[in-house]
């Protein structure tokens, strides 16, 4: 019995503990939820804890107003990141296996390389954009959306790759070669027992490439031409485009915004469990 | 049936296939490669350029390394001690983003509390929404006048802090929004790698008498420490290459006191495209930081030998 | 087993190869749709998008059937300018503030449009407007607009706008003294240089191309503005903090331009406007940096007499000027507009009107990129230790900066 109700009494305490530090940790969004439910445009007012003021106008504002295009450009972000996604996958989860399973010529390097771009990567500069917006022009491929997810894709190539590498690595080879001795092949050792194993690994590697190509801005800004394919990101910073920021717009269209990312998160979540119980391999 | 085994048996044990490998790798290098290369390499030759806007059509010429030496050398010296104070503000910012990470990811993992996937999903807030919005947030919390938090501080007694106009104190505040929105990333790779610790090795080690603690250091940390290794070399990367906390929080602290190396090299030559010469100058300026930090998490690699496996 | 895994990955393999090719290729020869005729890019809030778009639609339709146009609205304009000028795949049309002249004419990147233009055409706009669309001898743009800053002051506690700065003082004292803030007034040198200029100096000459940010007049004018202002203000300098505190009714005056007008609208705040009042001590008024917004033909223009057709309409037709300064706070430059019974009713527009006539407009050379740096952390530096100098006087300070933005200037001579 004592037992019993000390573990029931350590669940609620903990459970306790841990909303008052989820409570602390997200204030400054809570700042920013009033925000966007404030009537007033200006930045910050004197702080009010339970705001005197609110109004959905905002938010009907940013889904249906005639001055906003949430909605098409939500469409847009969406198709662009989840072919974005789709095409990340299907690159790197090979990838990944080949640098966590073989060894061949080359692989140290190569990995080494992926790791450098990214570094690299850090500074998109000026010169950069410049020079993908030549060569995209020159190959008549520039406002397509399609282009876009491919470049996200592309360029989460080298650190999702040893993203999943890491995690490949964490799991036995063992299971890998029980699967071979039975005969299966490369492939299906891949696909079904990897794979399954590495699930957490996959769903982390889902959400960075999710989360990537729905944030980035700069490249969907500088090869997007018409209105009709502009994603979110871009909705968002328009509304910086004065020194005088619509303040409770911005909050709110930052809200709606990340709110699919925030899906993708918990439904990432569901393979972030514990306890992958598998039989039969015993070090 | 026999033989097919034994072929198999063979090939386990010596080295295994290479053009398999090659197969699988092909695909993502091959966009890689078409899609982002060129606009890099074009960079960083740049870097080795007087180019600027307006004769980046065609009239530029190489100049060897003089970018580099105006920056290293010749040029504005500040250049060390921005240099300094941004792995300083490395040294702070990293630790306490790991250990709010770990931490959060374990306390989150613990199956005792309810409602772990809603809260998890809720910590991912400052990752999910723009940065831009969050940081400026932040300095409205960091006001002198009227900020929540100078605010908070007088409702307890304790006089208002001068936040962003300080030297130190803008410091604090840097790291404190830094680790704000560096946490769920950390907190999301470490509990990923937590979560492919099979539950069993946990149980029969629990069955075998073993504490916490140990179980902690001999089973959780080993599995763990590759993919939580990776994750402490890219977010000091981040920390390294910090732009948007420190320029939008305060444009680099009180009269440029704070000006982290991105701040810096933004305002050397990100902001003058028109003037001569100063294309090739960030071209190179970005060439210097990316070696500084390659240089970095290669060392940092290394020391964990986190590809000879 | 080894022969049939291969062949299961080639296929796998070859079939994705397929569908990629064929998607490629279909991309690529699929027709696109038609270009418009005159391509516009522009970077506004969504509420001026609309409105643009909407008076574009329905009079600039009507009056040229035959012409297409096609407006865009870039979340950032000038890195995408950047990235598309220099491959002449541009927008026929953009537009933005004067002082990027030097910058984009250099290189070529704009096209002069000296063959449409008449004296007719010239004399519809305020010189100082027209002037900002010339470089080296050549018209490249035309003006729609002018903005700069002015005084704002709450009604509520105001009751007489202040004529000239003895005035200022004495209220801002007042209000200090009852515990309130003296003034909101954004600290960068863009809202500060009314003060040098206003005492004779310059941050930057566009004929000679050399900063004085030491001389006599800019040094008299910042000590002026730390003088007259620092002692009364908050700690946090930004504008954001600034405009919030003349909105929560802390300080009884704001210096700010046309943008921030949509906020005070909206706030409870009963606003008026004034010019910047006149400083007695040498009989003169302060003379802030205007900034005129023009419309520019780049290079990469498609058809010129389509996009001129444009630009003319755009700049020139008196209605669209004038619905744009009554709802969103911009300052006409057309001269037929000025003169409108109902611009000049319209206390805010006719304030920051007169404030441009008043005012400078921003140097347009390239090099003035360089000097904004130097004048920026002088400025700050100085707000900051104001009255305890030390070692570090506005003298010091700012020679500091002159030799900052020469060697700076030295480097980038080529």
């Amino acid at each position: 019995m004592k037992i019993r109700i000390n573990k029931k009494l350590l669940t609620v305490f903990l459970t306790f503990i841990a909303a008052v530090i989820v409570a602390i940790l997200i204030f400054p969004i809570y700042v920013i939820i009033i925000s966007s439910f404030s009537p007033r445009t200006s930045v910050f007012q004197p702080f009010e804890f339970i705001p005197r003021e609110t109004t959905l106008k905002v938010y009907s504002d940013v889904l249906f107003s005639p001055t906003s295009h949430f909605v098409p450009r939500l469409v847009n972000s969406i198709i662009v990141s989840l072919l974005s996604l789709a095409i990340t996958l299907i690159l790197v989860i090979p990838s990944a296996y080949a640098f966590s399973r073989f060894k061949f010529a080359g692989r140290n390097s190569l990995l080494y390389g992926y790791f450098a771009f990214n570094q690299f990567a850090g500074g998109m500069g000026l010169a950069a954009l410049i020079a993908l917006y030549a060569i995209l022009n020159y190959f008549n491929l520039l406002n397509s959306l399609v282009i876009l997810a491919l470049i996200y894709a592309s360029g989460g190539v080298p650190f999702n790759t040893w993203l999943l590498k890491t995690y490949f690595d964490t799991i036995p080879k063992d299971f890998d070669e029980a699967a071979l001795v039975d005969g299966a092949s490369y492939l299906d050792v891949m696909f079904r027992v990897l794979l399954p194993i590495a699930k957490p690994g996959i769903a982390t590697v889902a959400v960075f490439a999710f989360m990537g190509s729905w944030s980035e801005f700069i490249i969907a800004q500088t090869i997007l031409l018409s209105d009709e394919n502009y994603t979110l990101p871009l909705e968002l910073y328009q509304l910086l485009a004065s020194p005088a920021t619509n303040w409770n717009r911005f909050a709110a269209t930052s809200i709606l915004y990340a709110i699919p990312i925030v899906v993708v998160y918990m439904l990432a979540q569901r393979y972030l469990q514990a306890g992958l119980a598998m039989g039969g391999v015993k070090r | 049936m026999k033989s097919k085994q034994t072929k198999k048996k063979v090939k386990i044990h010596g080295v295994w296939e290479t053009n398999k490998a090659y197969l699988f790798l092909i695909p993502g290098l091959f966009v890689f490669f078409a899609l982002n290369l060129y606009p890099i390499i074009f960079s960083i030759y740049l870097g080795f350029t007087d180019a600027y806007f307006g004769n980046i059509t065609g009239k530029y010429q190489f100049i060897g390394l003089k970018n580099f030496e105006k920056l290293l050398i010749s040029g504005d010296t500040r250049f060390y001690y921005i240099l300094g104070r941004t792995f300083l503000f490395l040294a702070t910012s990293v630790p306490l983003k790991v250990l709010f990470g770990l931490v959060l990811a374990v306390i989150f993992n613990q199956q005792m509390i309810k409602g772990r996937g809603v809260f998890r999903s809720l910590l991912v807030l400052p990752w999910a929404l723009p940065a831009v919005l969050s940081i400026l947030t932040w300095r409205g919390l960091f006001y002198y006048d009227f900020g929540a938090i100078n605010g908070l501080l007088q409702a307890i007694g304790i006089p208002r802090i001068n936040w962003l106009n300080d030297v130190t104190n803008a410091f604090i505040t840097y790291n404190i929004v830094e680790v704000w929105l560096a946490y769920p990333f950390m907190m999301t790779v470490i509990l990923a790698a937590l979560q492919s610790v099979p539950l069993e090795l946990h149980d029969s080690a629990k069955v075998d008498g073993a504490s916490t603690w140990q179980r902690l250091r001999y089973i959780t940390l080993p599995l763990i420490w590759r993919p939580l290794l990776f994750a402490i070399v890219l977010t000091s990367g981040a920390s390294f290459q910090a732009f948007m906390v420190p320029y939008l929080l305060n444009s680099g602290g009180p009269a440029n006191q704070n000006e982290l190396v991105m701040v810096w090299g933004y305002k050397q030559a990100f902001q003058n495209p028109g003037i001569y010469g100063s294309m090739g100058l960030a071209a190179a300026f970005f060439v210097l930081i990316s070696l500084i930090i390659l240089a970095f998490s290669y060392a940092g690699l290394k020391l964990g030998k986190i590809t000879v496996e | 087993m080894k022969y049939l895994a291969l062949t299961k990955t080639l296929k796998i393999a070859i079939i994705i190869a397929i569908i990629v090719v064929a998607g490629v290729t279909t991309y690529l020869l699929w027709p696109k749709s038609a270009r418009a005729d005159v391509v516009v890019w522009i970077q506004v809030l969504p509420e001026e998008e609309q409105f643009i778009k909407a008076f574009v639609n329905s009079s600039f339709r009507q009056m040229y059937p035959n012409i297409t146009v096609e407006i865009l609205n870039r979340a950032d304009l000038k890195t995408a300018l950047l990235a598309a000028l220099p491959t002449g795949k541009g927008p026929d049309l953009f537009m933005w503030a004067h002082d990027w002249m030097g910058t984009i004419a250099e290189p070529g990147y704009i096209t002069p449009i000296d063959e449409f233009v008449t004296d007719d055409l010239k004399s519809k706009f305020l010189d100082a407007a027209w002037d900002a669309c010339t470089y080296n001898d050549s018209v490249y743009a035309l003006p729609y607009a002018a903005e700069t800053v002015a005084l704002i002051y709450n009604k509520d506690m105001v009751s007489e706008p202040p004529q000239n700065m003895s005035q200022l003082e004495d209220i801002i004292r007042d209000f200090w003294n009852k515990g309130k803030y003296g003034i909101a007034y954004p600290v960068d040198p863009y809202y500060v240089s009314a003060w040098p200029y206003g005492f004779g100096g310059y941050y930057f000459n566009d004929t000679t191309k050399t900063p004085g940010l030491n001389t006599t007049g800019t040094i008299n004018g910042i000590r002026y503005f730390l003088e007259k202002f620092q002692p009364y203000m908050s700690e946090d300098t930004g504008r954001d903090a600034q405009v919030a505190l003349f909105t929560g009714n802390q300080t009884p005056f704001l210096v700010d331009g046309p943008w921030g007008i949509g906020y005070l609208k909206e706030s409870n705040i009963q606003f008026g406007i004034t010019t910047l009042p006149k400083i007695d001590e040498i009989d003169a008024w302060p003379k802030p940096y205007t900034g005129i917004k023009v419309i520019w033909m780049s290079s990469s223009v498609h058809d010129k007499q389509k996009a001129f057709t444009f630009m003319k309409w755009f700049a020139t037709n008196a209605t669209f000027i004038k619905q744009r300064a009554l709802q969103f706070g911009f300052i006409p430059v057309l001269k037929e507009v000025l003169e409108l019974p109902e611009i000049q009713a319209d206390d805010i527009v006719s304030t920051f009107a007169r404030e441009v006539e008043m005012g400078i407009p921003m140097p347009k050379s390239s090099e003035m990129a360089l000097v904004w740096s130097p004048i920026t952390d002088a400025i700050n530096e100085l707000f900051l230790l104001y009255p305890n100098f030390g070692d570090r006087t506005p003298e010091v300070v700012l020679s500091e900066a002159q030799g900052k933005a020469l060697s700076a200037l030295a480097e980038y001579k080529g």
